[in-house]
Parts: structure tokens; sequence; C-alpha cells
């Protein structure tokens, strides 16, 4: 057989055996662990401010009224709402 | 562009996927020639080649081919990898003969395929198996032209004498 001929023999084919699915998990865990990074770099990053912010006067004088409502059960409970939608949108947006 | 690989580059995994499931076997079977027939390091690699594809995507614009432009992150991954260590010589051969092809020759040919060096491996693999044009050859492993081409030369050549020992 002609040298040629042989090189040009198509390669062999390579069945899939779940190797696209790995990749893809893989490529799904990478951006979520990168999305973790990035979160944890932003809080730290808000950190310090947030520490210093009780002593600074930035002339946000909340009403008596938004005060007892930021001290209520209803920011908390309504902060955890906004979390999970917007975790649940950042997980399953790409599905 | 590719739709798919349009929509792969906004972000789409479902359509990276699709690229994945497209490419991964010519892919794989050109790492497995140039590792010599690792198939554990080829598939490695591969994931490497296809995840930093994923990452590079958006800046993919389009000039020349998308597989053209995966083989050379492929090269380059091997390229690096053979710096690191130095490859296993080729033990075993579970992938078989294509149909029309005399078996014991195709074995010979992956045999003395191992015995080139990594650039005449490569070109003549992109040129021939996979009939890549010259040009684009020479992109994916970024060489000149006039490189490529003596890479293919010489690797024809020392096939030829190394076949010659094993003809029938």
């Amino acid at each position: 057989m002609n040298i040629d001929d042989l090189l040009n023999q198509p390669l062999a084919p390579v069945r899939d055996d779940g190797f696209s699915v790995r990749v893809v998990r893989r490529l799904r865990a990478s951006e979520q662990r990168m999305r973790l990074i990035l979160w944890g770099l932003l809080a730290a990053a808000f950190l310090p401010v947030l520490a210093v912010l009780p002593y600074v006067d930035i002339g946000f004088h909340p009403s008596a009224q938004t005060l007892q409502m930021l001290n209520s059960q209803v920011a908390p409970a309504l902060a955890t709402i906004l979390f999970i939608i917007f975790m649940w949108k950042q997980r399953f947006s790409r599905l | 562009m590719k739709d798919a690989v349009r929509l792969a580059a906004t972000g789409d995994a479902a359509a990276f996927g699709m690229l994945v499931r497209e490419h991964q076997s010519a892919l794989r079977g050109y790492l497995r020639r140039l590792t010599r027939g690792n198939h554990a390091l080829a598939d490695d690699l591969a994931q490497e080649t296809f995840l930093e594809a994923h990452r590079k995507i958006a800046q993919f614009q389009g000039h020349g081919s998308f597989t053209g432009w995966l083989y050379a992150i492929a090269w380059s991954r091997f390229l690096m990898e053979t710096r690191r260590r130095k490859l296993e010589p080729l033990d075993d051969m579970d992938e078989g003969a294509t149909p029309d092809c005399d078996p014991h020759l195709k074995l010979d040919l992956e045999k003395a395929l191992a015995m080139l060096r990594p650039p005449e491996r490569s070109a003549l693999t992109l040129c021939f198996a996979l009939g890549m044009p010259h040009g684009e050859a020479a992109e994916v492993m970024q060489v000149p032209l006039g490189t490529l081409k003596s890479h293919v030369a010489r690797g024809r050549e020392k096939l030829k004498t190394l076949l010659k020992d094993h003809a029938p």
C-alpha cells in the first residue's frame, strides 16, 4: 500500500463513553467555583466598609418608621428571599 | 461562524456541549497519535483543550475554522506537556483498524508514526488523516508554511524507510 494512502486513512473513531458529559460537568464546576471566588472577594472587599459604616455620617437619617422596619423580621426575611431568588437564577439560568 | 460556536460564545453550556460531542472523537484521535497511544494522557489533554476553548471562546472571532482554532489549543497543550515530562512509548493499541485497511499495516503505521518527532507526527496527521490544508495546519502548529511542509516531507521520508522494514 502506498504511503499516502496509508496516511490518508481517517483516524480510528473514538467512542464518547461519557467524555463529553465529564467535560461539561467540569466546566460547570469550574464556573461555579469562579462565581464563589468572585462573591467571596466582593464580600471581603465590602466587609471593611461595613465595619466602619456605623461610625461614619453618610447623611442617611432614616425615619423612626424605617428604623422600626429594619429592626423587624421583615428585612432579614426579604433579604433571604432575594438571596435565594438570585442564587436560583444563577444556578438554573444556564440549564 | 457556526451557530453552535456563536451560541457557546454567549455562555450557552448546551451549545458548547454540542461542540464537544462533535469534535471529541477526532481531537482525541489526534492527541492519541501525538501521545503515541497514551490514551489516558490524550484524554486529559483533550479535556484541558475543551476547557481552555470554553474560557477563550469569546476571543474566537471566526477568522479561520473553529476546528483549526481548537487543534491549535490542543497542540500547544501537548507541547506544554512534553516540556513537563517525557511521554511513555506506545504500549497498547485497542482501537483496531479501519475497515478497508490491513490491520498489520495500520499497526505498523502507528508504530512508525510514534518514532517520528512530534512536529512531524502532528503535521502528517493534520494534513493527511484530518485533511487540513497546509496553510491551516501551519496556523495550528504556529509555524511558517515552509516549516510545515518540511515537517511533512521529512516525516513522509522517515515513514517510508520505517515501513519498508515492516512490509509483508
